[in-house]
């Protein structure tokens, strides 16, 4: 019954995501035309969970019975599917291109079904042992079960003195994943099994965008199957999935997502991918502190590719080589804003409330290979990384790719750059912190390693003429 | 003609690519030491008590509670014993909640390695010392691993057929190295972070080996100039090299936890069926006592960020409650609560600590005298064997 749970809720993700896209496109008097069911679903899927954390966000400022909430959501969830039905027989809104299914799809989708359950079939026997799950994420939704979604959640110096707030010791932590913890809670006995089911049809899900953007490429059939083969046999990523219950394999799947919808935008440049994209960043933040982090590096890598396919990319050179200059002579920035203080020199990183550190060297270099290199079937496949950082110079890419390619360059600098001068250096050095990082970066370097494989000589298939 | 040509590169491609390969599994890495010193068979030497160890049915028996130590006694073992670097076990069956290892103290200073838990136990061993009189407090140990699940009868057997020091395995080197690759290695708390621990990358030298053939393997697919489907064949076949141990331990897991987790328990190990209880405990004197209002009273377990305290925590979160460990804070709030105080802090409860520690704030202790101060502000509520709780008044 778990796994049924699990998919019915999976289910009110998507109709969520396809309500809210199918509604977007009829006030933007523009047709949904689904090339791909599985892309379709699976965008809306990663949309809807969007969409969830912000409405469950809102509503949380509001003193309302857990009651009430059923209500809402149940009226949403219908709201959703009468959109969909008038969109279909009224206004004939949705377009489905008519594709058979071919033995590659077919096989595709037995493999990941296939790899989905032996994770699951692992991880069913494990209780919630995750810290992070049952005191953070599991945890806060407890408390709003037994306190009411607005209950404010605070640490030991506001707790104590204030009457109405609840206590936990990772009160500043984002509410994202742990609103999708809270309706499971409220309706079924046992939610945490729910929620496996949903982080592995989430994950299913990101696997079977990646093939769609593969194909794109002309990534012959074989190397799909073996793609799907790689992304259900590393262990690190496994074990977030088996002992499901960290933020980091969410932060994985949508800065993975980010970059496809990136690619997709550049592509196509349609204003529903624009939205997306910027659904998707903002929810990084919601799901882990550190997500700010990689919405800076995306916005930053947008911002650089457009500004070198710029006509006045020699100016826009001169002013950050001046910039630089000047930030050296002066011994760096020291700003002081609304939003805190913005401080970067040699000593010291300060960046508003998010970040404030010391800059000392530290020598990692040690956990830094044993990290990448030395542990495990996922080190084999980062053996690559030097191959594809030459490609991203050799090879000519569309803007599309070249966006991914300065994200990983600089997500790659900006985690080198904390990890050697900064105190993050001190969770790396027992691989805590490294590993995270690595895992959230390996479905992007895989794809992107894919994408490589098939433009060998010979390898990727022919485009279809029309 | 070319065709003829394209076959004869893709022949050549995989005849030296799999040359490569079984070069590279079968280069020896390990320094060669001479062979002309004749195993050491390790039972003679046991020490240990006769009803923890027996022989039956050509097995050697163990039989291993939550710890188990097996002395090595020096004057059974040759004096040349620190010179061997191998310690192999045969037929080795250990339950997989339980690890074994071999211990010794050299220079007052204790040295452990972990023995692969594979059926044929091949570890590489370094005494570190050309002297054996050096070597003190010699053993195995094998250990109970309580870190995942309850395991309702810990004192299950180990069984080996043999037990010795030898310098290299008969097999040579790929016996030493698949019984490394093929250790066992069970999912903790702490599998999140990958399941090698930065001191042990057993997996390294399969990496290695494995990834010089793919250099080389590249190197020919460039000088060759074969079709990149090939390279791509390579590099499948890579992936399932490195990938059988990962596989293999994952069926093993399945194992270890179907025997750690039998029965679907909520529990997460020993420990949190502790706190679970005390949870209960708790709640039923709460819910006893007539000056309780959840809705006003705020409770506190004292005590740091731990295991034991978050899941107490945990188990109590329907009530407004919270974990700390600083008591000057907890005589400085206003706050209605409740204290829970354990073991360690349970003195904390007796009426002459309780003036103590609420009236913490210096101004009040040297100002006033005990007598002066009368009632303290708490009160006690119960006091329990592992818990006690006092409430302010």
């Amino acid at each position: 019954m778990t796994v049924i749970y699990g998919l019915l809720y999976a289910a009110y993700f998507m109709l969520l995501g396809s309500g809210m896209r199918v509604m977007f496109n009829w006030v933007s008097g523009q047709h949904v035309l689904i090339h791909k069911k599985t892309e379709f679903f699976a965008q809306s899927f990663f949309q809807g969970i969007f969409l969830h954390v912000v409405l469950f966000n809102i509503l949380q400022f509001f003193p309302l019975a857990h009651s009430w909430i059923l209500i809402l959501t149940g009226s949403l969830v219908s709201a959703c599917l009468l959109v969909l039905i008038l969109a279909q027989y009224h206004g004939k809104m949705l377009r489905f291109q008519s594709i058979a299914p071919t033995r590659l799809s077919l096989s595709l989708l037995v493999l990941v079904t296939a790899g989905t359950c032996l994770i699951y079939w692992n991880g069913r026997l494990l209780p919630n042992i995750a810290w992070d799950s049952w005191m953070i994420w599991e945890g806060k939704a407890k408390q709003w079960l037994a306190q009411g979604l607005n209950v404010e959640i605070s640490q030991w110096q506001e707790w104590i003195g204030n009457p109405q707030a609840v206590f936990n010791v990772s009160a500043h932590y984002p509410d994202g994943i742990s609103l999708l913890y809270f309706l499971p809670k409220l309706i079924f006995t046992d939610s945490n099994p729910v929620v496996h089911v949903l982080a592995l049809v989430a994950y299913a899900l990101t696997t079977l965008l990646m093939i769609s953007r593969l194909a794109k490429f002309n990534t012959p059939g074989y190397l799909q199957l073996v793609f799907v083969m790689v992304m259900y046999s590393i262990p690190l990523i496994n074990n977030h999935l088996m002992i499901f219950g960290y933020a980091d394999i969410w932060m994985a799947m949508y800065v993975l997502l980010i970059m496809l919808t990136l690619m997709d935008y550049q592509d196509e440049g349609h204003q529903g991918t624009g939205l997306t994209i910027i659904g998707y960043l903002l929810l990084l933040p919601m799901l882990k502190l550190e997500g700010w982090v990689w919405l800076g590096l995306f916005v930053l890598a947008h911002l650089l590719v457009k500004a070198y396919r710029s006509r006045f990319r020699s100016h826009l050179a001169v002013v950050a080589t001046v910039a630089i200059i000047v930030m050296m002579i002066t011994d760096g920035i020291h700003l002081s804003t609304p939003l805190g203080q913005l401080i970067i020199n040699s000593q010291q990183l300060v960046v508003f409330n998010l970040l404030n550190t010391p800059l000392e060297f530290s020598d990692i270099y040690a956990a830094l290979l044993t990290g990448f290199f030395w542990q495990n079937n996922w080190s084999f496949i980062w053996l690559g990384l030097p191959f594809l950082l030459v490609t991203f110079f050799t090879q000519n890419q569309n803007r599309a790719s070249q966006v991914s390619h300065v994200f990983m360059l600089l997500a790659l600098l900006c985690f080198l750059f904390l990890f050697f001068f900064t105190t993050a250096s001190q969770w790396a050095r027992d691989l805590t912190a490294l590993n995270r990082v690595v895992l959230q970066l390996t479905p992007c370097y895989l794809f992107l390693l894919f994408k490589m494989l098939s433009q060998l000589r010979g390898v990727a298939d022919q485009p279809d003429p029309a | 003609m070319e065709r003829v040509t394209v076959n004869y590169r893709l022949v050549l491609y995989w005849l030296l690519s799999m040359l490569a390969l079984l070069l590279c599994l079968w280069f020896p890495t390990e320094q060669k030491i001479p062979r002309d010193l004749p195993p050491i068979d390790l039972v003679k030497s046991f020490e240990v008590e006769p009803s923890y160890l027996y022989f039956l049915d050509n097995q050697f028996h163990a039989v291993a509670g939550n710890r188990l130590e097996i002395g090595l006694k020096k004057k059974y073992l040759k004096n040349k014993f620190q010179r061997y670097n191998t310690l192999v076990i045969n037929d080795l069956n250990i339950s997989l909640n339980k690890v074994i290892s071999l211990n010794w103290t050299l220079n007052k200073q204790r040295h452990k390695v972990p023995l692969n838990l594979t059926r044929t136990s091949v570890n590489r061993i370094d005494f570190n010392t050309r002297k054996a009189k050096d070597i003190k407090n010699l053993h195995l140990l094998i250990e109970h691993n309580p870190e995942m699940g309850i395991h309702k009868d810990p004192l299950d057997e180990v069984t080996f057929s043999s037990m010795y020091l030898s310098n290299g395995h008969p097999s040579g080197q790929p016996a030493v190295d698949f019984s490394e690759w093929l250790d066992y290695s069970p999912v903790k708390f702490n599998s999140i972070n990958g399941y090698t621990s930065p001191d042990n990358t057993h997996l390294k030298k399969l990496i290695l080996k494995v990834g010089t053939w793919l250099l080389i393997s590249v190197v020919l697919y460039v000088l060759l100039g074969v079709n990149g489907q090939q390279l791509i064949g390579t590099l499948l076949i890579g992936w399932l090299l490195v990938s059988i141990p990962y596989w293999y331990n994952f069926h093993r897991q399945q194992n270890q936890l179907q025997e750690a987790f039998p029965e679907n328990s909520s529990y997460l190990n020993a420990l949190d069926r502790q706190a679970m209880d005390t949870a209960r405990s708790i709640t039923s004197k709460l819910e006893s006592l007539p000056a309780f209002d959840p809705k006003q009273h705020k409770l506190v377990i004292f005590g740091p960020n731990q295991f034991i305290y978050l899941r107490l925590f945990y188990h109590l979160s329907e009530y407004d409650v919270a974990v700390h460990n600083t008591l000057r804070d907890l005589s400085q709030t206003s706050a209605k609560a409740i204290y829970v105080f354990f073991a360690g802090s349970g003195k904390l409860c007796h009426p002459a600590m309780a003036h103590q520690w609420t009236y913490m704030t210096s101004d009040q202790l040297s100002n006033q005298s005990f007598d002066r101060i009368g009632t303290p502000p708490v009160k006690v509520v119960t006091m329990e064997a592992d818990y006690c709780m006092v409430m302010t008044r």
